[in-house]
């Protein structure tokens, strides 16, 4: 009697073993789309509200200064069909920012303004995590990706205007400016 | 025949109801119990975030997964009940908690978490039973070591005017480092026992918990763009800690099974 017990317990054991174990599957070789970055503009956001708003006239808050850096590629991205962004060929190392005319006493013009920049961290429309800052190249990017960047300095009154630069892990360099935004 | 009519025909032969002579139900030395039912927390609310947050509208689901209870006397007994409960869900009072921030920041991202443990709790303590042939009234007193914390408050502050985000959490700890807290609580409780024969009984029972720790919260301010520096850590430019006028406490109400057994010969023969 307690060998049929000790023989149906271990049946039992290796029928639901192999009833609830599945062979393990190899992952797929995923063949991941490369893209290149094809273009680049700055643009400027009101930040004073819950949510960015284009300027009012022209007009931003010099404590309110968001720049979005929309980076577009020739990537073509399909969820169904890879489950990652398609890998930059040439990755972004650098992104910096100067300002044309002067900022304030600090930064005179074309001073390199970077650090004056934080990454916004509320999500946005098409933001991507910029892994720059933490100095890691950013590797792989939708096809239209929006970096956001805040203004923590505080700028004179007056116009101004910003040019990017983004340096890639090749060496190759990529600019674009800002149209003129007065800030008070 | 009806469907009901089959129901309980079919009843009635799962439970052989059998004739319980009066002397012999309080000489059943043990009794095993497993129940299920519903609590509740009905804390009032203050000013004080630490009663705002403990009174949260907290329901949960209360499973006596098993009490034993052990009758060293005819009446009075020693009893040890292992409970979880599963399914806490809470509601804070959030307008309250976000007050203090609303003329300098917008209140964006509210998010109220549900607690997150769910036991499990270890009670004990002393059991009087009185009644005769079916019914069983039980009174108990006893302790606990645990209890279900509040749930967790988080929200996003945007500066008006500015571009300032700052991540605030309200915790019910006394630091943000501890994860739990052990209390020690009261607990009282009312049984009803209606025995189908000396081994079987339906029970039903209501409980009441009472903490002896003030209600806490703990506040932090975090400066979310720290957080975007090293990928995982804020940095904390706030913290405030706040006892409570309040002590939580907690309703339920549970029905369930009883098996009685006594250990050395048997009282009653089965009867078909």
């Amino acid at each position: 009697m307690r060998k049929a017990a000790c023989w149906s317990i271990l049946l039992l054991l290796l029928l639901t073993t192999t009833a609830t174990s599945c062979e393990e599957d190899e992952w797929p070789d995923e063949e991941y789309p490369l893209c290149s970055v094809t273009g680049m503009s700055v643009s400027h956001w009101d930040n004073t509200g819950v949510m960015p708003q284009l300027p009012n006239q022209n007009k931003i808050a010099k404590e309110a200064y968001l720049m979005e850096i929309l980076l577009t590629t020739d990537g073509i991205y399909d969820d169904w069909k890879y489950s990652m962004l398609p890998a930059l060929q040439d990755s972004i190392a650098k992104i910096n920012i100067y300002t044309i005319h002067p900022l304030n006493q600090e930064y005179p013009a074309d001073a390199d303004i970077t650090s004056c920049f934080k990454e916004y961290p509320l999500s946005l429309k098409n933001k991507i995590d910029d892994s720059t800052v933490r100095g890691y190249p950013i590797t792989h990017l939708k096809a239209a990706s929006s970096l956001y960047k805040a203004l923590f300095a505080v700028p004179d009154a007056g116009t101004h205007q910003f040019r990017v630069v983004l340096t890639f892990t090749s060496g190759l360099t990529m600019e674009a400016e800002s149209k003129p935004i007065e800030l008070y | 025949m009806s469907h009901k009519k089959i129901v309980l025909l079919f009843l009635c032969c799962l439970i052989p109801v059998s004739a319980i002579r009066a002397q012999e139900g309080l000489r059943l030395k043990h009794q095993l119990e497993s129940l299920t039912g519903v609590g509740f927390r009905a804390n009032r609310a203050s000013d004080n975030p630490a009663d705002i947050l403990a009174a949260n509208n907290l329901s949960y689901m209360k499973l006596t997964m098993l009490r034993y209870s052990f009758y060293i006397k005819p009446n009075w007994g020693l009893y040890a009940s292992f409970d979880i409960y599963p399914g806490a869900s809470s509601e804070i009072d959030e307008a309250k908690l976000t007050a203090p921030f609303e003329d300098k920041y917008y209140v964006t991202n509210k998010c109220n978490y549900d607690p997150f443990e769910s036991g499990p709790t270890f009670t004990a303590g002393l059991q009087y039973r009185l009644g005769k042939n079916r019914w069983f009234t039980r009174f108990r007193v006893g302790a606990s070591l645990y209890d279900l914390p509040p749930g967790e408050f988080e929200c996003t502050l945007k500066g008006k005017g500015n571009n300032e985000v700052y991540t605030v959490t309200y915790s019910p700890n006394d630091s943000p480092y501890s994860d739990g807290n052990i209390d020690l609580n009261l607990d009282l409780g009312i049984s009803i026992d209606y025995r189908f024969n000396n081994v079987i009984a339906l029970t039903a029972e209501a409980g009441y918990r009472q903490s002896f720790a003030r209600n806490k919260a703990y506040m932090t301010v975090r400066d979310s763009y720290t957080q975007m520096r090293d990928g995982y850590s804020y940095q904390s430019v706030e913290q405030t800690y706040w006892k409570g006028k309040g002590m939580s406490n907690e309703f339920s109400i549970n029905i369930g099974m009883s098996f009685l057994m006594h250990k050395k010969k048997r009282i009653n023969r089965p009867v078909r």
